[in-house]
């Protein structure tokens, strides 16, 4: 128990969306009145569950809409699951929808500020680390710049050096590794294997299984909200290798 | 060389080493199957024929018995259930051991229910909304019949006023310095924000001047009087008022008068100190100040100065006097 | 509880942190930047004076003092109300990406707008000795109606933060509300012929006009009413009781609608 870093238990979400946007009070009366509310119901995912060790490199395969990104989401927090638990241990650092966009409007300095702050992080803690994730993001000449101005290759660097500089527990990326150039995909690999070493949860979406097996201890498949596979890398890696011949 | 029926079994054996990490019941249960195939493929190779059979028995036992915890969990959620929600996640999965026992009637069941939840979940909310309209109408009339009675009450606020209550009359508020059965004495307050009553002056020219032939007692006597309505302006009674000598530097106070409205004097401020006490603002008495074209005056700090101002100075406010009859028309 | 307490105390950074953006933010593509907050009032005074003052008789001497008390809290109402609806909008792109206790949002959005107003005390206090308003003992009441003002907008703020992120007319509907409530808080008119007629409940009910009230009561020198003063402070902890519990309920589905 002492060394489990997340437990995911029995976990489904249900999405509840409103087949129609009805954001304004006269439509929603109406609508209620009327009982012409239809919704779009459908599961999301479905009784996840598995456990990771502190040190675990959990890569998530799947194909588009199988509820990746959502169950990353549901750990990180930002969901909230229909049913089911999740347990985590330690602090927790998101890269989720491509870079450390917290706020277009304030400069990059400011979203490290901003983003540290996120993780609990005291000013004193994040003005010792500020020189290291400049310089990993190598954005020196715009970090006073507004995010907003950013390309979304340069938002992915700030945000991964933030994530990783921050000395995390545990860290989730939603497809971050296979954006940017080949420099930057290297450096942020190295990066990551770095932290492995140190004993970093990570957990990770990729549709590279070429990287998934490189980087990763375990593995899952997802497969429309269902877990299908999950374990060992090398069998996962081959029951996907026919899935997607 | 291998032999084909060998290869057959090596494959049939690997399949297995997949089966350690899926998850669903029909993906391992296929997986043996699958390798049951290859087993028949052996042909007799080794032990293939004993574990073709093994696989398809393990194969259907994989089945029955997700079949039967998935089962049971749907019941064990059905159970637990409480909303909507709940429910769905119930019904959904029955629907996947479809067949199974008595899970299609379950699942009907749960359906029903699912309906009854949504059911009462919408009429709460219909009580909710209803209740909050019903809270506001309540106020609204609530606040329009107190209304009713305000305009009633305003005369009555005079005659309930203790010393030193705030009330209102006429278009000004005052506090009231003295009480008797029928009559209550009245100093304004706020003089500071009527045009009337700030930036005053005792006297239009500069000269020696007493408190009955000042200029501002004319005008409080009678343009002052004219912002009051007739019937507020029936109640004023006319005083006596003693004008009496600067009693620090012996200067004249002037004849007596007969007014209906005054300002008070520095011996009223010793009067009346408690209900004057939370005055700031630097207003004007009657009483003569040092010299004759002085007036004495009262600062923003409470104290009364005797030593006085000029006349002509349009910088202090002033509070009148008057005193009101409190009987009833 | 306890939960919650611990749960604050680890997010006190990111508090700051957002009540700073809030601040930093709010003037910086404005060229005076901050200095606004002082000018600003100061712009308001003069036409509400030249307007109600000079031209419809409202001359008495200390009448912009008098309009500045008002126009400061109602302002400072006006723009943490409406700061906290948008807050959850306004800050959907961290909501999407990390959790972070959703209160926080709407409350960094009173708090930085509760500064701003606090800074704008200066100019009050400016032109008040100037016009002959001095500070007096009874400036220490002021404590009431400025804490009372504080927790009623965080009240209001938490309700409409709640519901307009799923009916986004709600700002709309606020707006004309706000322009009603400015005229029942007897900011720019003395309430004295408004309090004696029959219409008093149109003020004594309003608990904004209950804190001006007792704010200018302080600031001239005078007692506070102490019913106004229970008033709005029943009414300010009422609103903060639904609100909080409006907002825990519905929270959950926010990140669905932004």
């Amino acid at each position: 128990m002492g060394n489990t870093a997340i437990k995911v238990d029995d976990v489904s979400i249900r999405f509840n969306l409103s087949k129609e946007k009805t954001d304004s009070l006269k439509e929603y009366v109406i609508k209620f009145l009327k009982r012409e509310i239809k919704y779009d119901e459908f599961w999301a995912l479905r009784n996840i569950s598995f456990e990771l060790k502190k040190g675990d490199r959990l890569g998530i395969l799947g194909l588009n809409g199988a509820g990746k990104s959502t169950l990353l989401k549901i750990i990180a927090g930002v969901y909230k699951p229909t049913a089911g638990t999740v347990e985590k241990h330690g602090k927790l650092a998101p890269m989720l929808e491509l870079g450390a966009g917290f706020d277009p409007q304030y400069t990059g300095a400011e979203n490290i500020f901003l983003y540290g702050s996120v993780l609990g992080l005291s000013r004193e803690f994040l003005e010792s680390k500020f020189d290291e994730i400049v310089e990993f993001s190598e954005l020196k000449k715009f970090i006073d710049v507004p995010l907003k101005n950013y390309s979304s290759g340069m938002r992915a660097r700030l945000g991964f050096a933030i994530a990783t500089v921050v000395e995390p527990d545990i860290l989730i990326l939603d497809e971050v590794l296979s954006v940017g150039d080949a420099k930057f995909r290297k450096k942020s690999e190295k990066r990551v294997m770095e932290m492995f070493d140190k004993g970093v949860t990570v957990l990770f979406v990729s549709h590279s299984l070429e990287q998934v097996q490189r980087l990763c201890n375990k593995a899952m498949i997802l497969e429309h909200g269902q877990m299908i596979a999950y374990g060992d890398t090398a069998r996962v890696a081959s029951i996907y290798e026919m899935k997607t011949q | 060389m291998a032999s084909a029926g060998e290869l057959h079994y090596l494959n049939g054996k690997k399949k297995l080493e997949t089966i350690e990490v899926l998850i669903q019941p029909e993906d391992i249960a296929r997986t043996y199957r699958e390798a049951a195939k290859e087993m028949d493929a052996a042909q007799g190779f080794e032990d293939s024929r004993r574990l073709a059979k093994e696989y398809r028995e393990t194969a259907a036992k994989t089945e029955k018995e997700g079949r039967e915890r998935l089962y049971q969990k749907a019941c064990a959620a059905m159970d637990a259930a409480q909303q909507t929600v709940d429910y769905k996640l119930a019904i959904d999965m029955f629907e996947r051991v479809k067949g199974y026992k008595d899970a299609d009637e379950r699942a009907l069941k749960c359906r029903a229910k699912s309906a009854a939840a949504a059911k009462r979940r919408d009429a709460r909310t219909a009580c909710i909304i209803l209740g909050m309209l019903a809270a506001f109408l309540a106020v609204i009339t609530f606040v329009i019949s107190s209304r009713r009675e305000s305009t009633e009450t305003a005369n009555v606020g005079l005659e309930d006023a203790a010393v030193g209550s705030e009330v209102t009359f006429g278009p000004y508020t005052w506090r009231v310095l003295e009480r008797a059965d029928d009559t209550a004495l009245l100093v304004m307050t706020h003089a500071d924000y009527y045009e009337e009553t700030s930036n005053v002056t005792y006297n239009d020219t500069d000269e020696a001047v007493t408190w009955a032939d000042s200029t501002l007692r004319a005008w409080l006597n009678s343009e002052f009087l004219e912002g009051f309505e007739e019937e507020d302006r029936a109640k004023i009674l006319l005083s006596e008022v003693k004008n009496s000598d600067n009693e620090v530097y012996g200067t004249e106070g002037g004849e007596d008068t007969q007014d209906y409205v005054y300002l008070m004097s520095l011996e009223d401020t010793e009067t009346y100190a408690d209900q004057i006490s939370s005055f700031s603002l630097n207003w004007l008495l009657r009483s003569p100040g040092k010299e004759s074209d002085t007036v004495a005056y009262m600062t923003t700090k409470h104290r009364a100065m005797a030593y006085g101002c000029p006349v002509t100075w349009d910088s202090f406010d002033i509070r009148p006097v008057l005193r009101v009859s409190l009987q009833a028309d | 509880m306890k939960r919650m307490i611990a749960g604050f105390m680890k997010y006190r950074f990111l508090l700051m942190e957002l009540v700073k953006k809030g601040i930093k933010l709010k003037y910086r593509r404005s060229y005076l930047g901050l200095i606004w907050t002082l000018i600003e009032p100061l712009l308001t005074m003069i036409v509400l004076t030249v307007v109600f003052g000079t031209l419809l008789g409202n001359k008495s001497r200390t009448f912009p003092v008098y309009i500045l008390t008002g126009r400061l809290l109602y302002t400072m109402f006006s723009s943490a109300t409406g700061a906290a609806m948008r807050a959850i909008r306004s800050n959907s792109a961290m909501i999407k990406k990390v959790y972070v206790p959703k209160y926080l949002y709407p409350l960094s959005s009173v708090l930085f707008n509760y500064v701003i107003f606090l800074l704008s005390l200066i100019v009050l206090f400016v032109v008040a000795i100037v016009l002959g308003v001095y500070p007096s003992v009874y400036w220490l009441q002021a404590i009431v109606p400025l804490i009372t003002i504080l927790l009623l907008s965080l009240g209001v703020g938490m309700i409409l933060g709640t519901y307009s992120v799923f009916f986004r007319d709600l700002e709309y509907l606020w707006n004309v509300a706000l322009m009603l409530i400015m005229y029942m808080c007897a900011i720019f008119y003395y309430p004295e012929k408004l309090l004696e007629s029959g219409y008093a409940f149109v003020l004594k009910y309003n608990p904004l006009f209950c804190i001006i009230d007792n704010f200018r009561s302080a600031i001239f020198g005078t007692r506070i009413n102490l019913y106004y003063a229970l008033y709005a402070f029943v009414f300010s902890i009422v609103t903060i009781i639904i609100g909080f519990w409006r907002f825990y309920k519905e929270q959950d589905k926010f990140v669905l609608h932004i």
